[in-house]
C-alpha cells in the first residue's frame, strides 16, 4: 500500500495534467470529409453536396486585350467540358450636358467607372475605369452586375451615378448615357469650415464634399476649403446636384499625414450660408508605450495606430507606426474627446505568436501609457491524411479570415499559412475569427479542399485547439478546350480558368475556389476536382 | 572536347494578360467597401524552380521595405503555374495597409532565387561558378479616398 499510494497519486496527477493540457476539440462548420457524405456526394466547405450543384466556372481570356472574365454555370459536368467564350462585354455611352434645355456633347475629360461583382460567382468583385475626352466611351468589362459612375475631371459638375445597376452577360453591350446638368442649374452652396470660435484651420488642407445622406452617393465634387495656410478663411463653394435640399457635407483632410478630424454635417442648402465647425480638436502630440507578449517579451515590428473621437465631434485615425526591438512605440495623435477614449490597435507581424490587441485608452496629452500586453494567438493544430490512410505531407494550409467573432470584433488580415509535416500535422497560430481553411496539395492529382471553422472561446489558449483529422478527397480530372469568340484563336492561350462552388454558409457567402489552371498553347485545360 | 555547358537558369515572367484588377484602382476606405483582390499568374520555363512571391505596399519606394506578405509557388510540372499569386485587402480588417487616404503602390514580386531585400542571389554551381536568379514585379496604383462606399 505504501508503494501504491504514490503511484496512484502520480497517475491522478498525470491524468489531471493531461486533462489541463488537453487541446480543445474544434469541428468544422459542416462535414469533415467525404466519409460523412453519401455516395456521389462530396464534403464541401458548406456541407455534403453534388459536385455540379452550385458549380461555377470563371474564364479570363486575356485581360490585356480587354477580354475580361466570363462566367459559366454548367447544368451538368462530364469528363470533358469545353467552354465557348463570347465576345467582350462592353458598357458604352455618351457624356452630355444640358445647355439651354438641350443635351449637347460634354467637353473635356470624363472618367467612367464600373464597380460591382460577378453575377454567377458571389464575392468576385470587379471594377473597371476609363477616361475619355471624346464625349463618348466604350469600356470593356467582365460579366457582372455593376454600379456605373461618371466624373467630369476638369469642372465643377457633380458626379453622375445612376441608381440602377447594369447586368452584363457574356458578349452583351449595355448602353449607359450620362446627362450632366447645366452649370447654371446647380445649387451653389457657399459656407465656411472653421475650428471652434470662428478660427480658421491653418495646420492642414481640408476638402469638403456633399453626399446624399442615406446612400452616401456624391452630390458634388470634392472642393477645397480655404485652409492650411496662415491666411486661410475657411471659405468653400460646392456646386451641388439640382433639387438636392438636405445634404451631408463631409470634411476630411487632404493628406493622410494630417491629423485633422473628419466630420460630417447635415446642411439645408436652401438656408443661410453654413458655418461648419470642426471644433477645438487641439494640436498633435506624441504618446508612447511598450508592447509585450503575455510572457513579457517585447514585440518588435508590430503595427500601432489610434483612432476615435476628437474634441469637437470629428473622428480621426493616426498614421501607423512600428514598435522597435524593445517593443517601444511612439504615435502622434490628437487628444480624445472629453468623456471618450481612443482605440489603440496593435497588430503584431503575421508570424508572431501574439495576436491583435485592441484596447481603449484615455489620451489627454503627451504621456507614456505604459505596457500593453497583446493576447496570444490560438495555436490551431490538425492532421491531414490521404485516402490510403497515409499522412498527407507538404499540404499548404491557408487560413482566410471571413468574419469577426463576438469575443474579438476585429477581422484579422489574411495571409497566415502552414505546411503539413511528415505526419500530416499542421500548426498555425490564429487570432479569434471565422476562417476558411484551404488545403492545397502539392500533388497535382489531388484536389484542393476548403472548410469553415470558428476559432473562438478557447478555454486554454496556451494549449490551443485541435481540429478533427481531415482526409483529402479523391480527384476527378476534367479537361476541355476553351474556344475563343470570333477573332484570332490565340486570344485564349493562357486563359485563366477557375472552378468555384457557391457557399451557403452564413458566415461567408463568397464562392469557394475548387480548382484553377491556365490553358496551354492549344487552348486546352485540365483541372482536378473533388469526387466521392 | 569541351563539356556541354550546364543549362542556365531562365527568369520567371508575370503574365500581364492575366493580371487582375486593372492597373489603376480608385476606392474609398470605409469598412463597407468591397475588398480588393489582386492576382497574377507566373510562367517559368524552369518547371522545377520553387518561386518566392512577395507583396509590397508603399507610398514612397524604399528598396529596404519589408514585404507585407510572402509566399511560395511550388513546382507543379507546368511552365505556367496553375496557382495564382493573390493578395486580398479587406477594408473591414484591423490590419489594412490601405486604411488611410492616399496614393499607394501595391507591388507583386516573384523570384526564382533567394532574395535579400529585393535582390535575387546567384545560385552557386559546382566548380565555383554561379548561376544568376531573377526577380520580376508588377505594380498597381491604388488611390484611396476617405469615406464609406455608396450603398
Amino acid at each position: 500500500m505504501k508503494l501504491r499510494a504514490p503511484i496512484t497519486w502520480c497517475l491522478l496527477l498525470a491524468v489531471a495534467a493531461a486533462g489541463c493540457g488537453r487541446k480543445q476539440a474544434v469541428s468544422f462548420h459542416y462535414c469533415t470529409d467525404d466519409s460523412e457524405c453519401s455516395a456521389g456526394r462530396v464534403c464541401f466547405a458548406d456541407g455534403c453536396g453534388e459536385l455540379v450543384q452550385g458549380l461555377r466556372i470563371e474564364v479570363i481570356p486575356n485581360a490585356r486585350e480587354g477580354l475580361y472574365a466570363q462566367d459559366f454555370a454548367p447544368a451538368s459536368l462530364s469528363a470533358r467540358e469545353d467552354l465557348t467564350l463570347s465576345g467582350a462585354s462592353l458598357i458604352q455611352g455618351a457624356f452630355q450636358q444640358l445647355s439651354g434645355g438641350q443635351p449637347v456633347t460634354l467637353q473635356g475629360p470624363v472618367s467612367v467607372r464600373a464597380a460591382g461583382e460577378s453575377l454567377l460567382v458571389p464575392g468576385r468583385s470587379r471594377s473597371f475605369e476609363f477616361t475619355s475626352s471624346q464625349g463618348t466611351y466604350s469600356l470593356p468589362v467582365a460579366t457582372g452586375s455593376y454600379s456605373i459612375s461618371a466624373n467630369a475631371l476638369d469642372n465643377v459638375l457633380p458626379p453622375r451615378q445612376p441608381r440602377t445597376k447594369v447586368n452584363l452577360t457574356p458578349g452583351l453591350t449595355a448602353t449607359v448615357d450620362f446627362l450632366f446638368p447645366a452649370v447654371e442649374s446647380l445649387t451653389r452652396l457657399e459656407g465656411r469650415l472653421l475650428l471652434a470660435n470662428g478660427l480658421p484651420i491653418t495646420e492642414a488642407e481640408v476638402d469638403v464634399q456633399a453626399l446624399e445622406p442615406v446612400t452616401l452617393r456624391p452630390l458634388s465634387q470634392r472642393a477645397h476649403a480655404s485652409s492650411g495656410t496662415p491666411g486661410a478663411t475657411g471659405a468653400f463653394t460646392l456646386q451641388i446636384e439640382p433639387l438636392a435640399v438636405n445634404v451631408l457635407v463631409q470634411a476630411s483632410p487632404r493628406s493622410a499625414d494630417a491629423l485633422v478630424p473628419r466630420k460630417e454635417f447635415r446642411v439645408d442648402v436652401t438656408g443661410s450660408p453654413p458655418i461648419l465647425e470642426l471644433g477645438d480638436f487641439g494640436s498633435t502630440f506624441a504618446i508612447s508605450g511598450t508592447l509585450t507578449s503575455s510572457d513579457g517579451t517585447p514585440i518588435p515590428s508590430a503595427t500601432i495606430y489610434l483612432e476615435g473621437l476628437a474634441n469637437g465631434g470629428g473622428t480621426f485615425r493616426t498614421a501607423s507606426t512600428s514598435s522597435n526591438a524593445a517593443g517601444v512605440f511612439t504615435v502622434r495623435t490628437l487628444r480624445s474627446a472629453p468623456g471618450s477614449q481612443l482605440t489603440l490597435w496593435a497588430i503584431p507581424l503575421l508570424q508572431s505568436a501574439s495576436g491583435i490587441l485592441r484596447v481603449r485608452v484615455a489620451v489627454i496629452g503627451p504621456a507614456n501609457l505604459g505596457f500593453f500586453t497583446a493576447p496570444d494567438k490560438i495555436l490551431v493544430s490538425g492532421t491531414v491524411g490521404r485516402l490510403d490512410g497515409k499522412a498527407a505531407t507538404g499540404i499548404r494550409v491557408e487560413a482566410e479570415p471571413v468574419a469577426a467573432v463576438a469575443s474579438s470584433l476585429s477581422l484579422p488580415g489574411s495571409g497566415a499559412y502552414a505546411i503539413s509535416d511528415q505526419n500530416g500535422e499542421f500548426r498555425i497560430r490564429l487570432d479569434p475569427a471565422v476562417y476558411r481553411l484551404d488545403f492545397l496539395p502539392s500533388d497535382p492529382q489531388l484536389p484542393r479542399l476548403s472548410r469553415f471553422v470558428t476559432i473562438d472561446n478557447v478555454e486554454d489558449p496556451s494549449q490551443g485547439v485541435q481540429i478533427q483529422p481531415l482526409t483529402l478527397s479523391s480527384g476527378r480530372r476534367i479537361t476541355g478546350t476553351v474556344f475563343s469568340p470570333a477573332g484570332p484563336t490565340n486570344m485564349v492561350t493562357h486563359a485563366s480558368i477557375r472552378f468555384y462552388r457557391l457557399s451557403t454558409d452564413p458566415a461567408s457567402t463568397a464562392a469557394v475556389l475548387l480548382a484553377e489552371t491556365v490553358t496551354d498553347s492549344q487552348n486546352n485545360y485540365s483541372v482536378v476536382l473533388p469526387t466521392h | 572536347m569541351e563539356p556541354v555547358p550546364a543549362a542556365r537558369n531562365r527568369p520567371p515572367r508575370i503574365l500581364e494578360e492575366l493580371v487582375t484588377p486593372d492597373r489603376v484602382i480608385r476606392t474609398n476606405n470605409g469598412a463597407n467597401c468591397p475588398r480588393l483582390d489582386f492576382a497574377y499568374k507566373v510562367e517559368d520555363p524552369d518547371v522545377e524552380d520553387n518561386l518566392t512571391t512577395r507583396w509590397y505596399i508603399y507610398t514612397n519606394y524604399n528598396p529596404n521595405l519589408p514585404a507585407y506578405r510572402e509566399g511560395q509557388i511550388p513546382p507543379d510540372g507546368k511552365t505556367v503555374r496553375d496557382r495564382s499569386v493573390t493578395l486580398s485587402i479587406d477594408f473591414a480588417a484591423a490590419e489594412n495597409p490601405l486604411r488611410l487616404e492616399g496614393v499607394y503602390v501595391v507591388e507583386g514580386l516573384v523570384s526564382d532565387g533567394t532574395l535579400i531585400n529585393r535582390v535575387p542571389l546567384p545560385r552557386p554551381l559546382p566548380g565555383g561558378d554561379s548561376d544568376p536568379t531573377y526577380a520580376v514585379s508588377y505594380a498597381w496604383v491604388v488611390i484611396v479616398t476617405t469615406g464609406s462606399c455608396p450603398q
